[in-house]
């Protein structure tokens, strides 16, 4: 049974008349401005929200008596991310002046095989918020769709970029793109994959989501730029890394969670829980894909494995291994640029405990990022976020 | 510290590479003074390899109608957007330029063009949003500086507009290198494609910090209509590149059913037109102005930039343009492809080079275009848009901002 808190004080209401037991949620005492009887909208509307926007393949499962049903996330927005993937497509398709190769590259990384994690958290996240603040009109939903859109999109113009600053070969199982085509276009199809995901931002007409999203664009940069970089002293490796995990992957989760928010009409203590559950949930992603480099063969993750070490990047399991081993110090700073650095970095973390200290500290965050909705109505969708901290920390690939 | 390390970094990049250009002759200055049509390229007389710093103003017609624009609008801002880049704490580009000196990577020679020849090469995009930001007036305004008789928000976009159209030029100075440089057998090769690597690399950085910057900068406006306009200049940047037929390294090669005017113009309209067109357009939206205002607005930075393209061509071709003596030039500009559509010879000679455009005997393909009449259609071809353009810079009130704009259109014939 759904616990919707405590009881509203005024069972009466000259609007609409109260329906059996009638729980409120905890607007009552909120400063509000609307009237109190909204917060008595019958369950039944928001089964109807939920129904409606969860697969059709697990309607059998949405059942208001029924205490076990499915909320893995993944499912529960399934086939809003179908098609969330055919809407990219005819988006990339739609601003194409003429047919030329552009089309086929910036489709290329849109095919449906990527985790679309990002897509996920942020359909979730509305979902839950426009149930925990009420907002369950279409526009709100629609604008938070393309939020998810442009999350994946900004997430994909950045891997595109990514791919060939770090001379990758494959993703996702397949050619990479600068691998298949070539360097300048790639570079070019990047930023075409940018603007329309722009384009589409400006669509939604709300200065504030622009404003946020903007920022992820400018933190992406910076995380590139701070890979570059080597911190010289050791006591701020590790909080330089932390930050760098941030802008890298974090930021854009944290962000587009913050901004779906935004659109559902949160409070102040909304938006920052969001935000805070998107950056935990980044940074523990971060930090499993690290752990993953080193225990994962290259089948398994579709991408070639040990690739941090081969690119001079010092990540958490080696920061932590370093603090055992004071040699690798040196490697961290020539970023194993010699002979057998490489393979001697690998030895010397898997001797150490730095993969068990990682996973703990992605647990950690995992932690906090769950302890962050504690506020947040009870829905499947909550229960869904809650479960993705779990698939975070738990993936394989 | 910061600028001086900066300006002894920019001095290096100066003095290895040395300017090419024709003042070494001892030809005087003021050869240029606008009502010839530009000499035939006089190969005996060129000569490479003074440097002269870049300050040295020709008396020019060009040139002094940018320097009274800057004196009613204020100073272009495109060096402000790359010395940040440069300057920054974080990005430490200083450096990491500095170590591509000495490689051939091209994002260098963009970066000196872009810094040091602001004056001399077109970098007016910023400076043409503000003198029509002070032709058309604040209409109410009050945010307006009355020295200048620019609003503030219409300055903050003339930079955002400098800053995405240099992060277009670096990230077009990108090289197409293999991706698995490391299996390259050949010990010097290697190196030299490792260098290649790294510039590709604080190629896109630079350019992606100038465009995420840009963005931010958009956003902060807070209308997203304007965001909108500008995305979809970068939408149509983006496509340009890909238009035409290109060789490996990714540099254009006219075939016979590209080398039309129409073709010129959907490149460039696309490549450049755009940009500046939505940048007037938007400028014009910040001071609310009327709907008519708005469309002249765009259709006089469409073809400003059609012609500013034109003018630089055929400068390039003309005396003072660095491409004496064999260096390879873009072939898909006005005058070679103007040239091409008599000399059929010309073109087979060309296409035999699609697997690699460096093998062209630049030489003769310069002395045959110059020979023929590409120069001079290409010169209409400019004088045509500039018509167009005052065209519609008459529908905006008669200011001295209007005049400083009109001054400019009308030095590029």
């Amino acid at each position: 049974m759904q616990n919707f808190g405590r009881f509203c004080q005024k069972l009466r209401c000259v609007c609409t008349p109260p329906t059996s037991p009638v729980r409120c949620v905890k607007a009552v005492g909120r400063a509000r401005s609307t009237h109190c009887c909204v917060s008595f909208r019958p369950p039944l509307v928001r089964e109807r929200y939920v129904a409606r926007n969860l697969s059709t393949a697990d309607h059998r499962t949405v059942k208001s008596d029924d205490g076990s049903r499915d909320t893995d996330p993944f499912s529960l927005v399934g086939p809003q991310l179908k098609s969330l993937i055919n809407d990219i497509h005819s988006e990339l398709d739609g601003h194409l002046v003429r047919d030329s190769e552009l089309g086929e590259m910036s489709k290329y990384y849109f095919d449906g095989k990527g985790k679309a994690l990002r897509p996920v958290i942020a359909l979730c996240v509305a979902h839950a918020y426009n149930i925990h603040t009420d907002r369950l009109d279409e526009l709100t939903l629609k604008n938070q769709r393309k939020i998810a859109l442009i999350s994946e999109m900004i997430h994909t113009a950045s891997l595109v970029h990514d791919d060939i600053l770090d001379h990758a070969e494959t993703r996702r199982g397949k050619e990479s793109v600068n691998l298949r085509f070539n360097t300048k276009k790639s570079t070019m199809a990047g930023d075409y994959i940018l603007g329309v995901g722009s384009k589409i931002l400006a669509g939604i007409q709300e200065p504030d989501v622009v404003e946020i999203l903007s920022q992820v664009l400018a933190d992406l940069v910076e995380g590139e730029f701070m890979q570059l970089q080597n911190k010289d002293d050791e006591g701020e490796r590790f909080e330089h890394y932390l930050n760098k995990s941030f802008n890298k992957t974090a930021s854009l989760m944290a962000y587009s969670c913050k901004a779906n928010v935004v659109l559902s009409g949160g409070s102040k203590e909304d938006v920052e829980n969001s935000f805070q559950y998107g950056r935990n949930i980044g940074i523990a992603f971060q930090l499993v894909d690290d752990l993953l480099d080193f225990v994962s063969s290259a089948d398994q993750l579709g991408k070639p494995a040990a690739a941090d070490l081969q690119l001079g990047l010092a990540t958490a399991p080696v920061l932590f291994a370093a603090r055992k081993f004071p040699e690798l110090d040196d490697l961290i700073a020539r970023r194993f640029s010699q002979e057998g650095d490489v393979e001697k970095a690998f030895r010397l973390v898997t001797e150490s405990n730095g993969l068990e200290e990682t996973k703990e500290l992605a647990r950690k965050h995992c932690l906090k990022a769950v302890s962050a909705l504690d506020d947040l109505t009870e829905s499947e969708y909550k229960t869904g976020l809650v479960q993705l901290a779990d698939t975070v920390l738990n993936r394989l690939k | 510290t910061k600028l001086i390390l900066l300006d002894s970094l920019l001095q290096e990049i100066m003095l290895t590479k040395p300017l090419r250009c024709g003042l070494g002759r001892g030809l005087s200055l003021s050869r240029q003074t606008g009502d010839k049509p530009f000499r035939k390229f006089n190969f005996e007389t060129s000569r490479l390899g003074h440097t002269l710093p870049a300050s040295y103003v020709k008396v020019n017609k060009w040139n002094r109608a940018v320097s009274e624009a800057e004196k009613l609008v204020g100073y272009p801002t495109s060096l402000m957007s790359l010395r940040a880049l440069m300057s920054d704490d974080l990005t430490n580009m200083a450096v990491h330029f500095r170590k591509l000196i000495g490689t051939d990577h091209p994002v260098l020679k963009t970066v000196k063009r872009l810094l040091y020849h602001g004056k001399n090469n077109m970098q007016v995009r910023g400076l043409l949003v503000l003198l029509l930001s002070r032709a058309a007036g604040s209409n109410g305004n009050s945010d307006i500086d009355t020295n200048t008789g620019v609003i503030n928000d219409q300055r903050k976009l003339a930079e955002i507009l400098e800053m995405i159209y240099t992060s277009q030029c670096i990230h077009q100075s990108v090289v197409n290198v293999p991706v698995n440089t490391a299996a390259e057998p050949d010990e010097q090769v290697r190196t030299v494609l490792q260098q290649l690597e790294y510039g590709n690399k604080i190629a896109i950085l630079s350019g992606d910090y100038l465009l995420a910057n840009a963005c931010t900068g958009l956003a902060a406006l807070r209308v997203p209509k304007i965001v909108e306009l500008i995305a979809q200049a970068i939408v149509e940047f983006t496509q340009a590149e890909f238009l035409g037929k290109q060789d490996p390294q990714g540099k254009l090669l006219p075939t016979p059913d590209t080398i039309l005017q129409e073709n010129w113009e959907e490149k460039w309209k696309l490549s450049t037109g755009g940009l500046l067109g939505a940048g007037c357009e938007c400028a014009m939206m910040v001071s609310k102005q009327p709907e008519e205002l708005l469309k002249a607005a765009k259709e006089l930075g469409v073809h400003t930039a059609l012609a500013i393209q034109a003018y630089d061509e055929m400068k390039l071709f003309s005396v003072d343009g660095s491409i004496g003596s064999g260096a390879p030039f873009p072939l898909c500009s006005a005058p070679v492809m103007f040239h091409l559509q008599s000399d059929e010879e010309l073109l087979d000679y060309l296409q035999q080079f699609s697997e690699d455009l460096l093998q062209v005997d630049y030489r003769m393909v310069l002395t045959r275009v110059c020979e023929g009449n590409g120069l001079e259609k290409t010169h209409e071809l400019c004088r045509q848009h500039v018509d167009k353009g005052l065209e519609y810079l008459r529908k905006f009130p008669e200011n001295d901002g209007r005049q400083a704009y009109e001054n400019l259109l009308l030095a590029m014939v």
